[in-house]
């Protein structure tokens, strides 16, 4: 499925579900607090994105819950969408040292 | 009374579709009160831009989801759509110069600009719509002009070329599988909005054929603006949207207008200049339309 690179802001959802289930409002801070303020996804953003990712069955919903007349559904990442989001990191991994062992100069650069 | 935060956001939710607020309003809404800063009283603009965006491409991909005959058929009716309402403001601002008459000038803009809201309100019924505005009305006008010797041609093919286009979306209308999954009505709202000045384009054309000094100088400057504005907005709104169906409707307006000017060419040898802008116009919304949809196989 996933043979095209994946956008930031699905990459970062996917990354703020590791660590367990989550709301939306959590997914955008965590999402936030892991990329180091770069990644601020909107609510429009995160909706759509949740959207194609049940679709692919990468995120399922885990229950929901009322806090302060607020309605909050949590998210966990399935086990389909942990293995995307590996090979994702192993793809981002390997583009990463292309670079980096060139400009360190191991590896034989040319 | 002030709207609250919460007020404000659940209106930007409107651009999404129905259904889709059933069963996602209340979730969303919390997760934007969530992320507002304390004493926050407007939505961000950076939160406003997401939600019309989200909000879009979702009734976008709904409407996709029910196939390629619902999405021909919203491109026939928002063409139509455009074709009738440059037709009617133009009658309007071409009704303040003397001898426009005042079935042209006065009863014709209200039938048009009540055809639009039935529309808008009831697609289903354009086709009928459109096809009893030609009938009962175009018609007898093109009728009326050939017997009086008057002017004509142009004024009233505008009113005559929906006919096709009516008749198409009426079959389309009642066609098993054309009633898209939702209808992305913000499109047709800013659709109808930038086309508003093609009636400028309408009246500089007809004036400008009539003989009306004051139209003569403005013709062709109106024409790149009016024709190019629109095409670029809908081709946009297309690739941005997901959806061919803005640029395929701008595409049938752009030739309706081509249309115009071949039948005027035919008949009185006038040749208009924007004939080719219109025509490469036509072939780029066409592109944009095949790109749109490209766009939503690799989304």
């Amino acid at each position: 499925m996933a043979s095209t690179p994946m956008r930031e802001p699905t990459y970062y959802t996917l990354a703020a579900l590791l660590d367990g289930p989550l709301h939306g409002y959590g997914i955008i801070r965590r999402a936030a607090e892991l990329s180091d303020g770069q990644v601020r996804i909107t609510a429009g953003t995160l909706y759509a994105a949740l959207d194609r990712l049940s679709e692919m069955g990468w995120v399922e919903a885990d229950g929901e819950e009322v806090v302060d007349g607020r309605l909050r559904r949590y998210y966990r990442l399935s086990g389909a969408g942990r293995e995307a989001l590996r090979a994702e990191a192993d793809r981002l991994h390997h583009a990463a040292g292309v670079v980096m062992r060139r400009i360190h100069g191991i590896g034989g650069a040319s | 009374m002030i709207p609250s935060l919460a007020q404000l956001y659940k209106r930007l939710l409107f651009t999404y579709p129905a259904e889709y607020r059933r069963a996602r309003e209340a979730e969303m809404l919390a997760t934007l009160l969530d992320a507002s800063v304390p004493g926050q009283t407007l939505p961000s603009p950076r939160e406003t831009a997401g939600l019309i965006l989200g909000g879009l491409r979702t009734r976008a991909r709904l409407g996709a989801s029910s196939g390629p005959s619902a999405v021909w058929a919203e491109a026939l009716r928002l063409g139509a759509a455009l074709v009738v309402t440059s037709y009617m403001v133009g009658t309007v601002i071409l009704s303040v110069f003397p001898g426009s008459g005042y079935l042209r000038g006065r009863l014709l803009p209200l039938v048009l600009a009540a055809t639009v809201v039935a529309l808008l309100r009831r697609p289903r019924r354009l086709g009928l719509a459109l096809v009893a505005v030609d009938l009962f009305f175009a018609w007898p006008l093109q009728a009326y002009d050939v017997l009086h010797g008057t002017v004509g041609l142009a004024v009233s093919w505008f009113a005559i070329g929906p006919l096709p286009l009516g008749l198409a979306a009426a079959v389309f209308a009642w066609y098993p599988g054309a009633r898209p999954a939702s209808r992305p009505w913000p499109v047709w709202i800013i659709a109808l909005v930038v086309l508003l000045p093609a009636g400028l384009e309408f009246s500089t054309y007809n004036g400008a054929y009539l003989g009306m000094e004051a139209f003569l100088h403005l013709h062709v400057p109106v024409s790149l603006f009016v024709l190019v504005l629109p095409a670029i907005a809908l081709a946009g709104l297309s690739l941005l949207m997901r959806n061919p169906a803005p640029a395929l409707a701008a595409s049938i307006y752009l030739a309706s207008f081509l249309g115009g000017m071949t039948y005027l060419l035919a008949f009185t040898s006038y040749y208009d200049p924007v004939m080719g802008l219109a025509a490469g116009l036509v072939v780029g919304c066409v592109a944009a339309a095949g790109l749109s949809r490209r766009a939503l196989a690799l989304a």
